[in-house]
């Protein structure tokens, strides 16, 4: 496999975060967009939700009050606060994984890589994969679906999807720390959410007595990449024409109340 | 897996049921297998005009959103809003009630294009 491209941005504003990942999937089908490992940081704490996730079970006054900022992501899947976790995504060709492969497929694959980051870090997941009943819930923490990574039954790093014609897009959330109540407040079924959350959501603080540095676990991924996939990383930076696509999209799509966050695509 | 006689099928596991000068057309058996249970559509506009190849939608299955793709160029004259309630249509039927949209086609020569039930099957094995 070609090397992947290692970006380790700074933190940016959500809008910028999602339209960076959203142009590197858009220009794959267009140009030659290398195989690409970001880790992503936020300025502040902001809520995403899922691509095609409608918005009503949102608590927009509550976001508008406490100036928490709600973005759409690329992927689907369901709503996430981003506040102390390791974000990350991956961009890679469809035929990586085999030509006319699932996204069930491709997503055990990186599963395998998460499983072993787990285990460099001194924590034990669970092996097989825990794929709950469907649950009507806006946050994506409050369900486990096959391919996600649990430790006792609890999601630790959740991870959505999109795809292309040529290229394949994960977004993933490593949490660090949980403030579950703080979360719950950003539906208007707080109670509910925080209780499901209570049950199925679980943060590495809660699990390891110290946390290790963001550097440490950046590093972690990229050992545990190179050992399961025998990647080798470089670090060209972005092109222009992803600089230049994202910041049409942070315009077009991805600015506070775009009909496009609000659950009216525009194209 | 199910490929029906008489449709005609493309490379991106579209369907396509020819009704008089309308293109009906939805996601195959195979695909809908492949994607898993479906839990949100994002229809194309009726009246939008759309090349072959032209990205129409999404479609969200496992936590994965899949661009959908027109098969055939022309304008888009009949969408099925009943995914919008209904996603799983596409799972349990992709055929009848999972379909997604009805195009009504610019040129004859995009079906030549399309393949037949036989050579899909060829395909998919291929993949």
């Amino acid at each position: 496999m070609e090397p992947l491209r290692l970006i380790l941005d700074p933190p940016l504003t959500g809008f910028e975060n999602m339209s960076r990942d959203q142009a590197m999937l858009d220009l794959a089908v267009e140009s030659d967009v290398p195989p690409t490992l970001r880790f992503f940081q936020w300025d502040k704490l902001t809520l995403t939700v899922g691509k095609l996730q409608k918005v009503e079970s949102v608590n927009i006054c509550h976001l508008e009050r406490y100036s928490i900022p709600l973005v759409r992501r690329p992927t689907g899947g369901r709503a996430i606060l981003h506040h102390h976790e390791v974000t990350f995504s991956l961009l890679l060709p469809r035929l990586f994984f085999g030509a006319g492969s699932s996204p069930a497929e491709a997503y055990e694959k990186l599963r395998q890589v998460l499983l072993l980051l787990l285990e460099i870090l001194g924590v034990t997941p669970d092996r097989e994969a825990l794929n709950q009943p469907y649950l009507s819930s806006p946050y994506c923490f409050s369900l486990n679906v096959a391919h996600e990574i649990t430790v006792k039954r609890k999601k630790l790093i959740g991870v959505a999807q999109a795809r292309n014609r040529e290229a394949v897009l994960f977004q993933g959330s490593f949490i660090l720390s949980a403030d579950r109540k703080r979360i719950a407040a950003c539906f208007h079924e707080a109670d509910k959410v925080f209780h499901e959350l209570s049950g199925n959501m679980l943060a590495l603080e809660e699990i390891l007595p110290d946390i290790p540095d963001y550097r440490t676990l950046t590093d972690s991924f990229l050992e545990s990449f190179a050992r399961e996939w025998g990647v080798m990383f470089r670090k060209p930076g972005w092109m222009e024409e992803e600089i230049a696509r994202s910041a049409d999209l942070v315009r077009t799509h991805y600015y506070p109340g775009s009909p496009f966050i609000l659950g009216k695509v525009v194209e | 897996m199910d490929i029906p006689k008489g449709l005609f099928y493309n490379r991106e596991h579209f369907w396509v049921k020819r009704e008089d000068d309308l293109a009906r057309c939805g996601i195959t058996d195979f695909a809908q297998q492949e994607l898993g249970d479906v839990v949100f559509v994002e229809l194309p506009k009726v009246g939008v005009k759309v090349k072959r190849g032209d990205r129409i939608g999404d479609v969200e299955s496992i936590k994965t959103v899949s661009n959908l793709y027109a098969p055939v160029a022309g304008e888009v004259v009949e969408v099925n809003t009943e995914l919008d309630s209904t996603p799983e249509f596409i799972n349990q039927d992709p055929y009848g009630k999972g379909w997604i949209c009805a195009i009504k086609p610019d040129m004859e020569e995009d079906f030549s294009e399309l393949m037949s039930e036989a050579d899909y099957h060829l395909h998919i094995k291929e993949e």
